[in-house]
């Protein structure tokens, strides 16, 4: 049977729960009626197709329960994964402060290369509490995008899905290529963990 | 923090109800016919809990139940306990945050024979148990049906325990059907946190095998995606990228295609395949892989909690030292340090270790342990009890960690400052002075030594330093003694709901006691034979299950036993003979701190059999609750238990009264032989001072036992009464334990008697009892009663060095020494407890009220002194035991090689 799609991917969804995660999956998912799994067996995913340049990316965005338990989400969290996506909830100032623990633990232990950061809730200025400007020093400091999003008013979402996705497809491809250079001429090659970032 | 159950539970169960799948076909999505409460309003519970009860299309032959697992937001688990009844065409399922697999299960069994039979009872039952509330620590919950006849008994299980075989369903399974060598596959799966597959054809075995071989991770606790049941609709879970750890149907599994599945781990629980990609247990220290299959590979020795503690030492060994790489400071909060942890370990383990500190299970597993170190609680459980004894088997000096508790004390609290030094250097003494008791024990008889000892430790530290080598003993693979110390503890543990009773039984069967007593050499000959036999499991009786059969899991009748019999417990387990050091497992572990099914399991067996049931039901005497299921089950299977007991019941009596009580067929007194074992204990009693409590105790178990057993075998009484009378003898040579009347716990324990109908038959009587010493034991459990009361939480904390002594410890520990020196006795029954009871202070009071073998559990182990003391005992035992009773070859050759376990 041929496979409806070029690449498929799968990405992870972390954050505090209440940050608006499951909101956000049910935004950019194909299907907006089915029912979530979270509450019963733990872990959700939605899946939607994208057209990127012409290729088709199917992607899986996985959800877990609980995230905030942990002090460190550990490497075999993500191995397995093409990227991840990094929710806060800008209301919530403890939901930035774990999102920042994670972030600092990825980048020490983990060769996760494709991930973004998304601000949630980004609709009501007067409850808004962790600063534009903070977030995105934050970011620059980690090498990552940052989004800020509202899931109710449907702000920057598909942005931020297509943002991600596009950065995983880059970095599969240029890793292809990477591969078939090393290949073909065993040239050392930088390893391809910089990450290719910063479109906003 | 790590747990995932869910804390301060409400009620026994949020949810009850009935489901039917509509007659449109196997796709078609259940419907739930009755539920209660009705008010029940959880629109995801309702919605999913027909996927869950029928997952898949399934054979509905027999009656199987099995457990489902759901996670809610905060990641703490859910169970769903779920039955399926061919006859009905019907499933039912309870939903509740308890993880008492055993109860529930057990309970599922009790409300399907409800509703059949008495459908008006069914909903006062269903209805007291939902409003009853959760009964607290050590304690239970006793409900009545059938017009007051029957009861259940819903005691809550010590939460620190090891599962232990056969008491544990989900293990027995696990063990039963797959593999050691799978075993450790799946644990070192685990170890890498990889996506790890279970499936089976059949949902209890695939629910109970994935619940098992989680429960092997302990302390750890797996933090990632668990599902033991998967239904059909939710096979896309499959493709998950993150670790999980998932039971997949069969026939769910088919229908996936391996580029889905990506890179899995799977096992196949019905035939023993496995396939891992990764080849994980090559990343593990060979030295560690080896110990495994040694110790699993010995399958003569897995009853009990034996294959839970080789896990357990396993990860004793890898981070049972991470109090090394902690770091504290005045006032400050104590950290953790993972390079310091790496350097800390041997070589050959660092690779791992490193690799280790990547896990989520790992991570979570510190973080607990640290909080809890910075709440300044102390941590007592199993894992901690396990890596003293390693550590100090390992002769680390400076590293021990029983200075770094006192350290972490005394500086995390700015009260105490000053005693850190002191208490250092206290400790070296105290461990050198130790080692010359050693070596001096080595060479001095046995009683002697053993009252150097207790002399030479006259401060609390010696006191808990004996305690933890007490518990030493009890270990999976200490010595021999244990057994007959352990054939008390069963007795007692058998006779432990009794107990209330036991006075009136012995006072009232006085007269009997010529009877007993006249037990012949010959006749406690017959008894050995019993012993051996019974321990052997009733499945080598009966022909349909030869040990050999039990091995093979694929297709025979013993599968298919277990199938039908979720419950069932002990036969299954053995695959050969069992030697008496299981015994010594399985009793402790159905000591009473274990609250578990074991206890109930009797309670119902005990009221059925005395109720109408008896005379009409051979399986109802094999079957603890798994006679209530037997009867609802017509499967042919139902049969074989019943069958292998029959066989059991003419060649012993003392097998079915310990079936009786759910208590495992293998556990019976340890194969001695007479002779020796007859001298032994004239000597032993003679010395012993408060043999007589002990023994009245042992005698009123018996009795009731005697009297279950009478009704299922009533030519037999004859035999019974021989043998109680050995198990006395045998009892009062062990026993050096003051017994505590469970005065709180007496009166549920007397209502239950009341209510239940206890008819004695004659055989009861074996009670050799002298009536007199009856108001001493009264005596001895009341001040111990009332001693409970007075003591505090805090005392019982490791750390806190300033608790004050324990009414209850110091006079058990004050009871123990006198012990030794009047008998030169270890208590052996001691050990057992200490062992098999870890725990958090909390545990403590009430198990104590409950049962005397309690008070044993909870000693303070820090005490450097304690550890001088156990180790003499030890030594002691050793020599002792060599001296009064060499039972079986296996039994004297198990002591050493549990010494050398880990050098």
């Amino acid at each position: 049977m041929a496979r409806d799609y070029d690449h498929l991917f799968k990405l992870l969804i972390i954050g505090d729960s209440g940050v608006g995660k499951s909101s956000l999956l049910i935004r950019f998912s194909d299907d907006m009626f089915s029912g979530s799994y979270i509450t019963t067996i733990g872990v959700d995913f939605k899946i939607r197709t994208v057209v990127i340049d012409g290729q088709r990316v199917k992607l899986q965005i996985w959800d877990t329960a609980g995230q905030e338990r942990f002090r460190t989400i550990t490497s075999t969290y993500y191995r397995g994964t093409h990227g991840v996506i990094i929710v806060y909830d800008v209301t919530n100032g403890d939901s930035f402060a774990n999102v920042r623990r994670w972030l600092q633990e990825i980048e020490h232990n983990c060769d996760v290369v494709n991930k973004i950061l998304v601000g949630n809730k980004n609709d009501d200025p007067a409850r808004k509490v962790v600063l534009t400007e903070d977030a995105q020093r934050f970011a620059r400091q980690m090498d990552i995008e940052l989004y800020e999003t509202s899931a109710k008013d449907n702000i920057n979402v598909e942005k931020m899905f297509l943002a991600i996705t596009r950065q995983v497809l880059k970095h599969k491809l240029q890793q292809n290529a990477q591969n078939a250079q090393n290949t073909n001429e065993t040239i050392h090659l930088k390893p391809g963990k910089k990450h290719k970032s910063r479109c906003c | 923090m790590s747990s995932r159950i869910k804390e301060d539970v409400q009620r026994l169960f949020e949810f009850w109800c009935e489901l039917k799948q509509s007659s449109d076909g196997p796709r078609a999505p259940a419907t739930i016919t009755e539920c209660f409460p009705e008010s029940f309003r959880d629109s995801q519970v309702l919605a999913k809990i027909g996927d869950f009860a029928y997952p898949c299309e399934f054979e509905n032959s027999s009656v199987h139940s099995y457990s489902f697992v759901w996670t809610s937001d905060d990641s703490k688990f859910r169970f769903g306990f779920c039955r399926h009844d061919p006859k009905t065409r019907s499933a039912m399922v309870l939903i509740t945050y308890l993880p008492w697999h055993d109860t529930f299960l057990k309970l599922l069994a009790v409300l399907s024979e409800l509703r059949r039979n008495q459908n008006g009872e069914f909903q006062a039952f269903l209805s007291e148990a939902y409003n009853k509330g959760v009964p607290e620590r050590g304690s239970s919950l006793k409900l009545f049906y059938n017009s007051g006849q029957n009861h259940f008994t819903f005691q809550r299980p010590s939460q620190f325990e090891l599962p232990s075989i056969p008491e544990n369903h989900n293990l027995n399974l696990y063990y039963n059907f797959v593999d050691p060598k799978n075993m450790i596959a799946v644990f070192a799966a685990m170890l890498s946190e990889r996506r790890i597959i279970f499936t089976s054809r059949r949902l209890d075995r695939l629910s109970s095998c994935i619940q098992a071989a989680n429960a092997f991770l302990y302390p750890m606790v797996w933090q990632h995606i668990f599902i033991p049941i998967l239904p059909m609709k939710m096979k896309d879970f499959l493709c998950a990228p993150m670790p999980y750890l998932i039971g997949v149907p069969e026939a769910v599994l088919r229908t996936m295609t391996p580029e889905e599945l990506g890179e899995v781990v799977i096992l196949n629980c019905d035939n023993n395949e496995f396939k891992n990609p990764f080849d994980d247990v090559r990343q593990m220290p060979p030295e560690l892989v080896s110990q495994m299959k040694k110790y699993l590979g010995n399958s003569n020795e897995l009853i009990g909690d034996r294959i839970s503690k080789i896990f357990l030492r396993i990860l004793v060994q890898l981070i049972g030292g991470y109090r090394d790489a902690a770091k504290y400071s005045q006032g400050q909060k104590i950290t953790w340090d993972r390079d310091t942890f790496i350097e800390s370990r041997p070589p050959h383990l660092r690779n791992f270790l490193t690799r280790m500190m990547e896990l989520q299970i790992f991570q979570q597993f510190i973080d607990e342990r640290l909080d809890i170190l910075n709440s300044g609680q102390g941590i007592s459980d199993e894992f901690e009890m396990e890596t003293l004894r390693y550590t100090d088997k390992m002769g680390k000096k400076g590293k021990n960690y029983r200075d770094f508790l006192r350290n972490v004390k005394d500086k995390t609290n700015p009260a105490v400052k000053s005693a850190v030094k002191s208490v250092k250097e206290g400790s070296r003494g105290v461990k050198s002075a130790y080692k010359d008791l050693k070596s001096k024990l080595r060479d001095i008889t046995p009683p002697k030594s053993q009252f150097h000892i207790s002399a030479s430790s006259p401060n609390d530290t010696d006191v808990s330093d004996s305690q933890h080598h007490q518990r030493h003993h009890s270990a999976p693979n200490s010595p021999v003694f244990l057994k007959r110390g352990l054939n008390n503890d069963l007795s007692l543990e058998a006779g432990r709901k009794p107990f209330s009773s036991y006075t009136q039984s012995s006072n009232s069967h006085a007269a009997k006691n010529g009877f007993t007593l006249y037990a012949s050499q010959h006749v406690m000959h017959n008894n050995n034979n019993i012993n051996l036999s019974s321990c052997n499991s009733p499945m080598n009786k009966s022909p349909t299950v030869s040990p050999s059969s039990s091995l093979c899991s694929s297709d025979m009748n013993i599968s298919q036993e277990l199938q039908n019999h979720p419950l069932f417990k002990s036969p299954n387990v053995d695959r050969s003979l069992k030697p008496s050091n299981s015994l010594e497992y399985s009793s402790y572990r159905s000591t009473p701190p274990r609250l578990g099914a074991p206890i109930v399991t009797p309670t119902i067996a005990y009221t059925e059999s005395s109720s109408e049931h008896a005379t009409s039901k051979p399986n109802s005497s094999t079957a603890n609750l798994f006679a209530i299921d037997d009867v609802d089950n017509d499967s042919p299977t139902g049969t074989t238990p019943s069958t292998a007991i029959s066989t059991a019941q003419s060649k012993s009596s003392l097998f079915s009264t310990e079936t009786k009580f759910d208590s495992p067929p293998d556990m019976p007194p340890p194969p001695i032989p007479p002779k020796r074992r007859n001298g032994s204990c004239g000597n032993l009693s003679s010395r012993l001072g408060q043999q007589p409590s002990r023994l009245q105790e042992f005698n009123s178990s018996r009795s009731d036992n005697n009297q279950v057993a009478l009704n299922h075998c009533n030519d037999s009484t004859g035999k019974m009464a021989p043998l109680i009378f050995e198990n006395n003898h045998f009892a009062s040579g062990n026993t050096t334990l003051p017994i505590t009347a469970p005065t709180s716990s007496g009166p549920q324990y007397t209502r239950s008697l009341t209510n239940g109908p206890a008819p004695i038959p004659a055989p009861r009587h074996k009670t050799q009892e002298p009536p007199k010493s009856d108001p001493e034991i009264v005596k001895d459990l009341i001040s111990l009663d009332e001693s409970n009361s007075s003591f505090d939480l805090s005392d019982l904390d490791p750390l806190n060095q300033n608790a004050k002594p324990i009414p209850g410890l110091l006079s058990q520990s004050a009871s123990f020494t006198s012990n030794m020196k009047a008998t030169t006795l270890p208590s052996t029954s001691n050990t057992t407890f200490s062992i098999s009871n870890p725990l958090y202070p909390e545990f403590i009071p009430r198990l104590r009220n409950e049962s005397p073998q309690t008070t044993v559990i909870n000693p303070p182990r820090d005490s450097e002194s304690e550890l001088l003391r156990q180790y003499g005992l030890d030594k002691f035992n050793l020599i002792n035991g060599s001296a009064t009773t060499l039972a079986t070859g296996q039994q004297t050759a198990d002591p050493k090689r549990n010494w050398t376990t880990f050098d």
